[in-house]
């Protein structure tokens, strides 16, 4: 308004110093100039004084509106406007979590035996034991370890476009590993061709947003079903926290469901009447095979993590790869209560491998029977070229290939004594013909509860959390000491704890301690989904089969993970 | 049960959309006083957020349209969640609060043995 009135004092001015330095030779002219020019004069002045009363006018509705309300605290005036330095400097974000672990896998004493039916091709004959296999290999004890926990670093923008009442968004994510150099995984229990330190290696995506009509995303994402329970989980990082056990259906180390989906188109939302609000998520399978065996097209991986071999396995993604992936979450949500119901569908997952190595006494008899679900025709092309691999291995299945799905519900409150409870109810099922049944370890249910109690003004939080993985259908029989007189004994107890104290808004120091127990055929861990060092099943099985694969790791079933971790966590 | 609550889920997910579809029409714009009042409480908001002792509220974006208070953005921890609305809702002047914060979950999701 100030700058609008003095162009117009300006052109006043102006207009003024024309219209007193009149020429001498168009005397006539000039007169009906003036009188224009003054007209004008008398216009601009109207305009000034318009300008002037508007101006006069919405202050004094400013002093009357202000008078109605309480007066702001002095602390609250209008800060100043954020320089665009400022704003992109705020783009940058991240966490930084290293922590100090002492965790030991709890299967120091176990032994291990052959199991058989009394006749071998009759499960009704009866189960003998045979003799006496290996005990775990390696370090069984107390492991102490420094671990890089949810480390990343990242950058976000907004950009508005012109003319629209379109943003368009950017994000750029890395995981970084604190504890030691970054490069590719390729240990003896995992292979992958993903870098950490790289930028992509976390949420990255591009889109466009909308405050009414939500927002769109197309890059690599955590899916709904991941990021509308997460907030369940208090434990986010740390040992024991619930992705031991919540979207991991195997009870191994590797989290399932909920994790990101590479090649992915996200919509999210409004929140509707300020309670409701969704998110839909697609990830295109890009795999050029049906049975999804293959690295997807653009993708380091197989889909689902890890590259074709991992874990001694044949160069293929038969140990969880899928097609497409579907997700979505409803979710509601008031001042003190969240509740949520989210899903997620995985395509065709190919889990082939599951046969590979297998103790199951029924898989024994499709073995002798030389059964059409095995797969022969790669078992004895490798045994031609590495004879060896016959005394380590048995053949694949041929057609485990089926679609996942994982269900959950799940609920938040927060009392007014500053006590956050969170209950989570989840079920996965594994849509396998009645013939694969026996081995499905992939369908069962988990049930997750914590409590967090704020102290201290929130400076500090102490949080307990239970979780029940219930038995699978199957079991593929991969441990080691399977007992199959123990089927459907694989259900498992997470229990963890945790304090957390606020150094200031930015640093935190935690220590928390986590312990899982197994049944007899179980093998749950306390890191998956993380915590940077997995304390697992696995002992230390390291033998190397020249040009094929090692033998190893051996799972221990009904190991019981115990470890205690502290650390610092410091987010910028 | 699950393909029945994950149809149920699609449905209403749908139901939601077309609700929306239908629900947004276009308000009338602000005014310049309204504006101003608006860029007013979000100063307020955001500098009540800034000064709590607990919260980091860097990357917390805070609007507001006719008293009604947007949160946007994202914090680290649910406790976050709860506390950032009960900042702002306790501002004066604020009519509502609306809450599109998300949690920061980045970094490595997955791990390193495969079975």
């Amino acid at each position: 308004m100030t700058i609008r009135t003095n162009v117009l004092s300006v052109a006043v001015a102006a207009v003024a110093g024309l219209a007193i330095t009149p020429t001498t030779s168009q005397a006539a002219d000039e007169d009906a100039q003036i009188r224009a020019l003054q007209q004008q004069i008398q216009e601009l002045s109207k305009q000034v004084d318009a300008l002037s009363r508007e101006a006069r006018e919405r202050k004094e509705r400013e002093a009357q509106t202000v008078a109605g309300t309480p007066k702001p605290p002095a602390a609250t005036k209008e800060a100043p406007a954020e320089s665009k330095f400022d704003k992109f400097i705020k783009g940058f974000y991240g966490t930084l979590d290293v922590s100090l672990d002492d965790t030991t896998k709890g299967l120091g004493d176990m032994t291990a035996f052959s199991w058989g039916y009394a006749n071998p091709l009759d499960p009704t004959s009866g189960i003998v034991r045979g003799g006496q296999k290996g005990g775990p290999v390696g370090r069984t004890g107390y492991i102490a370890a420094i671990s890089s926990n949810g480390s990343n670093v990242g950058y976000r923008a907004t950009h508005h476009i012109a003319d629209t009442n379109l943003d368009f968004i950017l994000q750029v994510s890395t995981a970084i590993d604190m504890a030691a150099a970054p490069g590719l995984n390729n240990t003896w229990t995992k292979s992958s061709n993903t870098v950490t330190g790289a930028i992509g290696l976390g949420d990255t995506f591009i889109g466009f947003k909308n405050k009414d009509w939500g927002t769109l995303k197309v890059g690599t994402m955590y899916a709904p079903l991941k990021t509308a329970t997460d907030r369940l989980n208090p434990f986010v990082g740390m040992l024991g926290n619930n992705s031991v056990m919540v979207g991991n259906t195997g009870g191994d180390n590797r989290v399932e469901f909920g994790t990101r989906l590479d090649h992915s188109i996200r919509y999210e939302s409004p929140k509707f009447g300020n309670l409701v609000s969704f998110d839909l998520q697609y990830a295109l399978g890009q795999n050029v095979n049906q049975n999804n065996v293959t690295i997807p097209l653009g993708s380091v991986d197989c889909a689902g993590g890890n590259a074709p071999g991992s874990g001694n396995l044949p160069l293929n993604c038969d140990d969880g790869g899928f097609g497409d992936a579907f997700s979505g979450a409803l979710k509601f949500e008031t001042k003190s209560f969240y509740v949520t119901a989210a899903a997620e569908l995985h395509k065709d997952v190919n889990r082939n491998s599951d046969g590979i190595g297998s103790n199951s006494l029924q898989y024994n008899i499709l073995f002798l029977q030389h059964s059409p679900l095995l797969d022969w025709g790669t078992f004895d092309s490798i045994v031609a070229e590495f004879p060896g691999y016959a005394a380590v291995a048995t053949p694949a299945y041929l057609t485990d290939i089926a679609n996942e799905k994982d269900f959950r519900v799940g609920a938040q409150y927060k009392f007014p004594f500053g006590l956050t409870v969170d209950a989570l109810w989840e079920e996965m099922k594994r849509d396998l013909p009645a013939e694969l049944q026996f081995q499905n370890e992939r369908q069962r249910n988990t049930t997750w509860l914590a409590f967090t109690q704020e102290l201290n003004g929130g400076t500090d939080t102490v949080s307990a959390g239970w979780g029940h993985a219930g038995a699978t259908v199957g079991d593929p029989a991969g441990e080691h000491n399977y007992n199959p007189n123990f089927d459907g004994k694989n259900q498992a107890n997470l229990y963890t704890i945790a304090w957390i104290h606020k150094l200031d808004k930015q640093l935190s120091w935690y220590i928390d301690g986590a312990m899982t127990v197994n049944d007899g055929n179980a093998h749950f861990d306390i890191g998956a989904g993380g915590h940077g060092i997995k304390t697992d099943c696995h002992d230390g099985t390291n033998t190397v089969i020249t040009d094929f694969s090692s033998a190893g790791p051996t799972t221990w079933g009904g190991c019981r993970e115990l470890g205690v971790s502290t650390g610092v966590n410091y987010k910028f | 049960m699950l393909i029945q609550w994950t149809k149920r889920l699609g449905h209403a997910a749908v139901a939601i959309a077309v609700l929306a579809a239908s629900g947004c029409a276009s308000t009338p714009h602000r005014t310049p006083a309204e504006r101003q009042a608006d860029n007013e409480i979000a100063a307020q908001v955001s500098s009540a957020l800034r000064a709590d002792p607990q919260i980091f509220a860097r990357h917390i974006d805070v609007w507001a349209e006719r008293g009604v208070v947007h949160l946007g953005g994202y914090v680290w921890t649910d406790t976050d969640l709860f506390r950032a609305k009960e900042i702002a809702g306790n501002v004066p002047g604020v009519a509502r609060v609306v809450d599109d914060l998300q949690l920061e979950r980045d970094g490595i999701d997955n791990s390193p043995v495969s079975r």
